[in-house]
């Protein structure tokens, strides 16, 4: 296996770790998208990931692949350190597999777990927002009755 | 390089696994995956017993002292009076079918969610209770003991299952959760356990007539509004007459047709459809509901509400009865209704005034839905279409779970969106008709409490939808069924922003060319229809 | 662990049954007294299980509809996934029972590009259908030794059984089936990690107890044999009443007879009863036309309504100022 393969199989087994062993190994193992979503999205993202790690680093890429990942961890039954903490995984992997990595990996890690934690952020702020735009849409028709009449008085 | 490594230095922090053995009840309360407490108020109005203040979060749930006793009674009740319970409670094998079949699986990752393991939560009570095995070797025999920890972790688990009967397509016995879960969540009403987001607008649609308690002057409002709204986009007057007797059809709709959006919008579609083909029908203030909260609860309560609507067609002397897009209204009134209040022979078999057809396949019930209805129009060439007005959407179709599962009504509205709208694209297989994924929020689950189980619950049917987005540019998800037109608008936000959410009666409406309109330059939303659309 | 626990089990049956023919009154219990009771707690077992089932109303027509449904004329149905008559919900039931239809279900997307995915799904599918189609044209088999003359069929399935015409006694597919899948399933348990999470106990002493039938009954057959006379003549003496204690039965024939006994008394109690169950499911049986037909509920029962009379009292000024029609005289 490549380099970055090698980092991906084992960066996954880090992520998929909160799920308990049992169910980590189905997270990893089962490639259907439809009927292991949450497995199918760690490796999309992942693999973006390992991609920018052994690249180019570029920001929005990676913005963009741990936002659909803390979507998913920021609402499950993860404490924060769960939901975030395998990015720091991927300082183990390097440690055990120095030969392959980036010279700069341990300054492109921080950067990748800061992206991390801003996505997680973002994606629990995000509630608050969901919450309040059901509530108005529940009460849709009376917004709009309010709306038209001031209109009409105007 | 920072700190001593260890031997195996996979990951840095330890990850802790709080996957037990399943046999352990016990669960955690955390904020945004579990609903209120019912209030002692609505209990009351409803004369249900054991009403207090609670929460689920309390230590102590202040269950009534024989709480144990009225459990093991009322499932020995059940056990008789239903044999898909005592079926259920036997047979599993265990096969494993149906493990990754529950969106609340695919989404949460808890192994509790898997359907044999809910099942396993009650049928391990039922052995230790009920079979000589089980009160003989108890847990070797799969048997556990009903404690406290267990009324809890019904209490979260039963109220973490949508009843959509995905679980049920794919086991070789039909094991259905949803006849399950609805059986627990009576057993828990025994001992005044259910949720605040149910048994209010149960108590609300008993006492005032639907979920919301809009009394009947402010329902008037609501389509008066509407009409004035329709006025604008088409320029025609469109009458919504309430209440009135003779008129030969009574069309019920869930109340959130009138009060919440996007679901307004499939209000404007029926109105104009029923303004364009001078359809005699009226709709009610006291049967102003047809959702069914009560089926949330209990088969009591559902036959309960359901009692309203046909009282009210003997009242108002209708012939037949048309149904609006809901999902679970549609199991109640298919699967339940007739058995529950009919016989329903105070009204005539349902022939479509337009197109002649006899609904043959509600010649008891006595009850057509809306899209048998259009559909049967359509095909008998009675409308008059202009997809293209709907050409800035490129549409998917959600099945919503109880018209796929519980019905078959699966043809009936794609065969509408095709011929109202030009895009559109299907999901894939395994996440459609009988396979249809849940939005997450069914059964009761959809208040803003529980929000974080809702998404872990939605995220399979929204990865689906960004697999069409991403294939197609899907830009419209079109359903059948009010709790998905107040809860997917929400999971497509955080899931797979730019989709928006509409019935299938909004494109319908859309696509109407209507006699004597004026030149359609918005569409029903109140945006700009798409250039060149007007003149087509 | 339950698979420990389950081996263990079906390891102890094995002992006593190797070891009986060695007590004295042994061999005589477990050819004869053993048989009879397990026997009878089968057929009277099996029998108050199904008629509890059966005797058990089914309040509301519950199916779980599984394609299109009948509404109208011009859209094709799906007349066996969603029946839409009692036939059709037979048939259902029928290939459901026969060919396991909705485990057939379970199928995988694929999506890695050119990469050809192992289906474990349709391989339980598969196997399933093996183990159940296998026992039973091996207890179908098994009447040559319970009835005299021998039935047609009989000769006639062990022709088409050994068909592969592999060595003396001829191979049966059958032998080979039954264990193979027996063994895959077992393995599944063990190694599919969402079935390790919740196998019980029983699941693994059923799949355990039908391989140790399995195992002796082909070791009969093909290693250790047997005196098939003497097997025949106590089968035939129990089947009419006039049993006889067979002179020096051997040891794994003891077992085989012994586990069968076994299985015969844990059937009627255990999930094993699920063969009776798939024809009496409510989600699988009942034809969908819940709104063509009305089905009634035994127990029906009243329950409390809102009337629209003390409906109409409550709201009778806001309609009248509403100028909603009211029924009541006294409100006008």
């Amino acid at each position: 296996m490549s380099a970055p393969d090698t980092v991906l199989e084992r960066w996954l087994a880090a992520a998929a770790e909160v799920y308990g062993g049992i169910f980590a190994e189905h997270t990893i193992g089962e490639r259907d998208p439809f009927r292991n979503p949450i497995g199918h999205t760690l490796r999309v993202s992942l693999t973006v990931l390992v991609r920018e790690f052994f690249g180019a680093m570029q920001p929005a890429a990676i913005d963009a692949a741990f936002a659909d990942i803390m979507a998913l961890r920021s609402i499950q039954a993860l404490a924060v350190e769960q939901a975030v903490g395998f990015v720091f995984g991927l300082r183990g992997i390097a440690r055990a597999t120095p030969a392959m990595m980036p010279a700069d990996a341990e300054a492109r890690i921080d950067k990748l777990a800061l992206s991390a934690f801003q996505q997680y952020l973002a994606c629990r702020e995000r509630l608050a927002e969901l919450k309040l735009n059901e509530q108005l849409r529940a009460f849709g028709v009376a917004r709009m009755r309010a709306a038209h009449n001031r209109g009409s008085v105007a | 390089m920072g700190p001593i490594m260890s031997e195996k230095p996979v990951i840095d922090i330890a990850l802790k696994t709080p996957k037990g053995d399943w046999r352990d009840p016990r669960v955690d309360f955390r904020k945004g995956t579990f609903s209120y407490a019912s209030l002692p108020k609505d209990l009351s109005a409803l004369g249900l017993p054991n009403p207090r203040k609670w929460q689920p979060t309390d230590l102590d749930w202040q269950l009534p002292p024989d709480w144990k006793r009225i459990l093991l009674d009322g499932m020995k009740e059940r056990l008789e009076k239903y044999r898909s319970f005592r079926l259920f409670m036997d047979v599993c094998v265990r096969c494993g079918a149906c493990a990754d079949k529950c969106h609340f699986y695919l989404g949460s990752g808890d192994p509790k969610n898997m359907p044999f393991a809910r099942a396993e939560l009650v049928r391990s009570i039922y052995r230790r209770y009920f079979t000589l095995s089980g009160k003989l070797f108890g847990s070797l025999a799969g048997g556990r003991e009903l404690t406290e920890d267990v009324v809890k972790e019904w209490f979260y688990y039963f109220y973490q299952c949508t009843e959509c009967r995905r679980c049920s397509v794919y086991c070789p016995f039909g094991i259905d959760t949803a006849e399950i879960t609805m059986i627990v969540r009576e057993l828990l009403s025994l001992i005044g356990v259910s949720t605040h987001w149910i048994m209010e607008p149960a108590a609300k649609s008993f006492q005032v007539g639907n979920h919301l308690g809009i009394p009947p002057h402010a329902f008037k409002d609501s389509l008066e509004f509407a009409a004035d709204e329709l006025r604008d986009i088409t320029g025609l007057d469109i009458e919504i007459p309430i209440n009135r007797k003779g008129a030969e059809i009574l069309f019920v709709m869930p109340s959130a047709d009138y009060f919440a959006t996007p679901h307004y919008y499939t209000l404007l579609g029926y109105m104009m459809l029923f303004h364009e083909i001078g359809l005699d029908f009226t709709v009610s203030a006291y049967a102003s509901e047809g959702g069914n909260f009560g089926s949330f609860h209990s088969n009591d309560l559902m036959k309960s509400l359901n009692a309203k609507i046909y009282d009210e067609a003997r009242r108002l002397g209708v012939k037949w009865i048309l149904g609006g897009e809901c999902g679970h209204m549609w199991r109640v009134l298919h699967q339940y209704m007739d058995t529950m209040n009919g016989p329903a022979d105070f009204l005539e078999m349902p022939v479509s005034p337009i197109t002649g057809t006899r609904f043959e396949n509600a010649a008891s019930t006595r009850m057509v839905h809306i899209c048998e209805f259009t559909a049967d129009l359509i095909h008998h060439d009675k409308l008059k279409l202009d997809p293209s007005r709907n050409d800035p959407y490129v549409v998917t179709y959600h099945d919503s779970c109880n018209p796929s599962r519980g019905m078959g009504l699966l043809e009936e509205p794609r065969y509408v969106l095709k011929n109202a709208c030009n895009n559109f694209h299907e999901m894939p297989a395994s996440t459609i008709r009988e396979y249809t994924f849940c939005c997450g929020s069914g059964a009761g689950l959809g208040n803003d409490e529980n929000m974080e189980m809702r998404l872990r619950g939605g995220f399979p049917r929204a990865n689906a939808v960004r697999h069409v987005r991403e294939e197609h540019g899907v830009n419209l998800l079109t359903c059948i069924c009010a709790i998905d037109k107040a809860t997917l608008p929400t999971l497509m936000d955080y899931w797979v922003p730019g989709v928006q959410v509409a019935g299938v009666h909004e494109m319908l409406g859309n696509a109407l060319v209507m006699t004597g309109e004026k030149e359609r330059t918005v569409n029903l939303r109140g945006e700009p229809l798409a250039k060149g659309a007007a003149d087509a | 662990m339950n698979a420990l626990a389950a081996a263990a089990a079906v390891l102890v049956l094995m002992l006593v049954g190797a070891f009986a023919g060695a007590v004295p009154g042994g061999a005589a219990a477990v050819t004869v007294v053993i048989p009879y009771a397990a026997f009878l707690t089968l057929v009277i077992g099996v029998a108050w299980r199904v008629s509890q089932w059966a005797g058990t109303p089914v309040p509301y027509r519950i199916p779980t509809t599984c394609g299109q449904q009948r509404s109208l004329p011009w859209i094709a149905t799906a007349p066996v996934d969603n029946p839409d008559t009692g036939l059709m919900a037979a048939v259902r039931v029928a290939i459901e029972a026969l060919a396991f239809r909705s485990l057939l279900r379970n199928s995988r997307a694929h999506v890695s590009g050119n990469r050809l995915e192992f289906s474990e799904a349709r391989l339980l599918w598969l196997a399933a259908l093996a183990l159940h189609w296998s026992l039973l044209v091996i207890v179908l088999r098994h009447l040559r030794f319970a009835l005299q003359p021998v039935p047609f069929f009989v000769p006639l399935l062990e022709t088409f059984d050994g068909i592969l015409q592999i060595g003396a006694p001829a191979l049966l597919i059958t032998d080979i089936l039954v264990v193979a899948a027996l063994l895959f399933l077992l393995g599944r348990r063990l190694v599919n990690p969402l079935l390790r999470y919740l196998s019980l106990f029983t699941d693994y002493f059923a799949l355990l107890l039908l391989l140790g039938i399995a195992l002796s009954g082909i070791t009969m057959r093909y290693g250790a044999r047997v005196d098939i006379v003497s097997v025949k003549a106590l089968v035939l003496g129990l089947a009419s009443f006039r049993p006889a204690v067979p002179a020096a039965p051997s040891p794994v024939f003891l077992v085989h007879l012994l586990l069968v006994s076994a299985l015969a008394v844990y059937l009627p109690f255990s999930k094993l009863m699920h063969f009776g169950a798939v024809f009496l499911s409510p989600t699988r049986n009942l034809a969908n036309n819940s709104r063509r037909v009305r089905h009634v509920n035994p127990w029906n029962h009243p329950v409390p309504t809102h009337t629209y009379a003390e409906w109409e009292a409550e709201n009778a000024d806001v309609m009248r100022a509403a100028g909603l029609p009211l029924d009541g005289a006294d409100h006008v």
